[in-house]
């Protein structure tokens, strides 16, 4: 299976990153350096208001406003428009939530293929792997237990929170882009379908070849993943690499 | 592509949705019905009367003149003497000349007195003669010929007796009981005064006042069917005259004759310069009409403002997980303003389509109602009519596009409430 990832170095590669809201007296992030390898799996700590959601926004490129450098598969984002960052997420990126994943008027095959809706890009790769964008759609519904889900005409809303966060992943994964980042994605599961979720994304990422950043605040979580790091610690830069 | 997403996300906004749709067709049809209406109201008018060269009456305005002939509005100031037209009619450059004798009315509908020749003569619309939907014309005393909307509204049919009443007011108490008149024809409808009003020969007319003096009957003084038609009914008096001339470059010298006519004054008008007039007046209505039309249309655009308004702030989420799958808040801008043209289209095609099942189905009724007579087919004006709706529509739909555009930045991935 082709993998994009791998040629453009590190899935993403933040130096020196300094964020501030514009009347704030401290800034809210300082991360000196913070890499995730491609196709590798990044477990980041964080409570909440320790500002999460904004170094997200700042991956994905919706917030502008920093100093320092963030390079996601190699592209520097601080040195592109914001059209441009828009199209780079819609290419590179697939985000999980918490929650209200998937638009509730949509098919929950429809809400998959949606994935691929601004990405030419990622439509194009769906169709070299599986046919096309619909196939692949359905084999990811398939591999996260998902076939009738995909195959029924069911309403989005008469799914279960598991389901949907399951429904939510394939859209992340479809078209196979080389960075998936999820924040909070267990935090309405129980106990087992959490562990079950996690272990899916990752088989999933694993197959695919993207790298993931999994964003959460239970630190019960880091033992799945190759790497964790605390968003607290991030500021000293000898606990850079500490493992929770 | 976003028209999909577009329509969608409408789809599951129905009710919502539906009723914007509902308020900018119920603007549309009313906007473009009475631009319906204006347009015909306008056309039935120019049209009442064609072919007709010359009115000729008593000396009084030309509007004047035309209401009472024409219109059977108001009442002639003065008659013309049976010895004046018989000159005009006689004129070198006269082709045809038809008498109208008009002050007898039934029920509230004028009694026309006049030749038999107005059938053939009479002309409307595009040069469209007269037609009977039942019977003839009158060819004897005593013998009616109805317009249509006279005989739908009333309920008559051929053989059926009338009387006619003096005057023009709608109860009159000296009624003509003694000499009735059997209805002969039944016009087609016309859109024009002819539709209401009863047409008679000038003898009848005569005839149905011998014995009377200053408007009541003489007491005693009945007279017989025999002795009538021994009677010379030819009038003394009547109100106008229609005139058709051979060629119509004698149509200034011949008003001019008229004008100057030594026995007695009259007034010679040329119809389309007098209706021309007439519209200055009557026209204003119609621009009021239009604009209060208009004003409906904004408070419909109105509605679908708020409703889209108030769905935006319940759609930060949606639009938040729309950017995070790559749309920029381009995309985003773009598709509230596909919603509001969407939306507004559906409210136009709806809004003409109730206006085309309106005077489809409806057609007669209305025309009963408003006394204009409608055509079934579009106003002249309606792709100005659905752009300049469909403009307005896209404006008020920058308002929510421009608030999703600020969500959306403010918003990042997760919509802060």
């Amino acid at each position: 299976m082709s993998n994009p990832a791998k040629s453009d170095g590190p899935a993403i590669s933040i130096s020196e990153l300094s964020f501030r809201w514009p009347k704030a007296a401290r800034p809210l992030l300082e991360i000196p350096r913070l890499t995730l390898e491609a196709g590798e799996s990044l477990f980041l700590q964080g409570a909440s208001g320790s500002g999460k959601s904004t170094l997200l926004n700042l991956i994905s490129g919706v917030q502008s406003g920093y100093t320092g450098s963030i390079s996601v598969c190699g592209e520097p984002l601080e040195r592109l428009s914001m059209r441009k960052r828009d199209q780079l997420r819609a290419n590179r990126i697939g985000l999980v939530f918490q929650q209200f994943n998937l638009l509730p008027w949509l098919s929950p095959l429809e809400n998959v293929v949606l994935g691929c809706r601004f990405s030419a890009q990622r439509r194009k790769q769906a169709a070299r792997q599986d046919g096309s964008v619909e196939a692949q759609a359905l084999r990811l519904l398939g591999e996260l237990g998902l076939e009738s889900v995909g195959s029924e005409k069911r309403a989005t809303s008469t799914l279960s929170i598991g389901q949907q966060q399951r429904v939510a992943a394939c859209r992340a994964l479809i078209g196979n882009p080389p960075l998936i980042i999820a924040d909070e994605p267990t935090s309405s599961l129980d106990s087992d379908h959490r562990d079950r979720f996690i272990e899916l994304l990752l088989t999933e990422c694993e197959r695919s070849g993207a790298a993931l950043l999994f964003v959460s605040h239970d630190r019960g979580l880091a033992k799945h993943f190759h790497r964790a790091v605390n968003l607290e610690h991030l500021a000293q830069p000898t606990q850079e690499d500490e493992t929770c | 592509m976003l028209i999909g997403l577009a329509w969608r996300s409408l789809l599951n906004r129905k009710s919502a949705a539906l009723l914007c749709v509902l308020t900018i067709a119920i603007s549309v049809t009313l906007l473009a019905g009475v631009e319906k209406i204006r347009h015909d109201m306008r056309d039935g008018f120019f049209n009442t009367v064609s072919g007709t060269d010359l009115i000729v009456g008593a000396r009084s305005g030309q509007v004047e003149l035309l209401l009472y002939s024409v219109f059977h509005l108001g009442s002639a100031t003065n008659n013309i003497r049976w010895s004046s037209y018989e000159t005009i009619a006689g004129d070198k450059s006269v082709d045809w000349a038809v008498p109208l004798s008009l002050g007898d009315s039934h029920r509230g509908f004028r009694v026309v007195g006049t030749s038999s020749a107005f059938f053939e003569r009479y002309r409307y619309g595009n040069d469209r003669q007269l037609d009977f939907s039942a019977g003839e014309g009158f060819t004897a005393l005593h013998q009616v010929t109805l317009g249509a909307e006279v005989a739908k509204s009333l309920g008559y049919r051929l053989g059926d007796d009338i009387v006619v009443s003096h005057g023009l007011g709608n109860v009159s108490f000296a009624q003509h009981k003694d000499q009735p008149f059997k209805v002969v024809g039944i016009l087609e409808p016309t859109g024009t005064p002819v539709d209401r009003s009863l047409f008679v020969s000038l003898e009848s007319i005569t005839a149905i006042h011998v014995g009377w003096r200053a408007g009541v009957p003489m007491p005693g003084m009945k007279v017989s069917d025999q002795q009538l038609a021994e009677m010379d009914l030819t009038p003394k008096e009547i109100t106008a005259v229609m005139l058709g001339l051979k060629s119509k470059t004698a149509v200034f010298q011949l008003q001019r004759a008229i004008n100057n006519f030594r026995g007695e004054p009259l007034l010679a008008i040329l119809p389309g310069v007098a209706l021309q007039e007439l519209w200055k007046v009557v026209g204003r209505a119609e621009q009021a009409m239009l604009a209060i039309s208009a004003c409906v249309v904004l408070a419909g655009l109105t509605g679908m403002l708020g409703v889209l308004l108030t769905g935006m702030e319940q759609r930060r989420r949606e639009l938040a997980l729309l950017r995070a799958i790559g749309a920029s808040p381009h995309h985003l801008l773009f598709l509230v303003m596909l919603e509001a043209a969407l939306l507004t289209l559906s409210g136009i095609a709806l809004g003409l389509g109730a206006l085309w099942s309106i005077l489809f189905f409806g057609g007669d009724k209305l025309q009963q109602l408003l006394g204009v007579y409608l055509t079934l087919g579009w106003p002249t004006s309606l792709g100005w009519i659905s752009l300049a709706v469909f403009v307005a529509g896209l404006l008020a739909g920058t308002l929510p596009a421009w608030r999703a555009w600020r969500y959306t930045l403010a918003d990042g991935l997760t919509p802060r409430n």
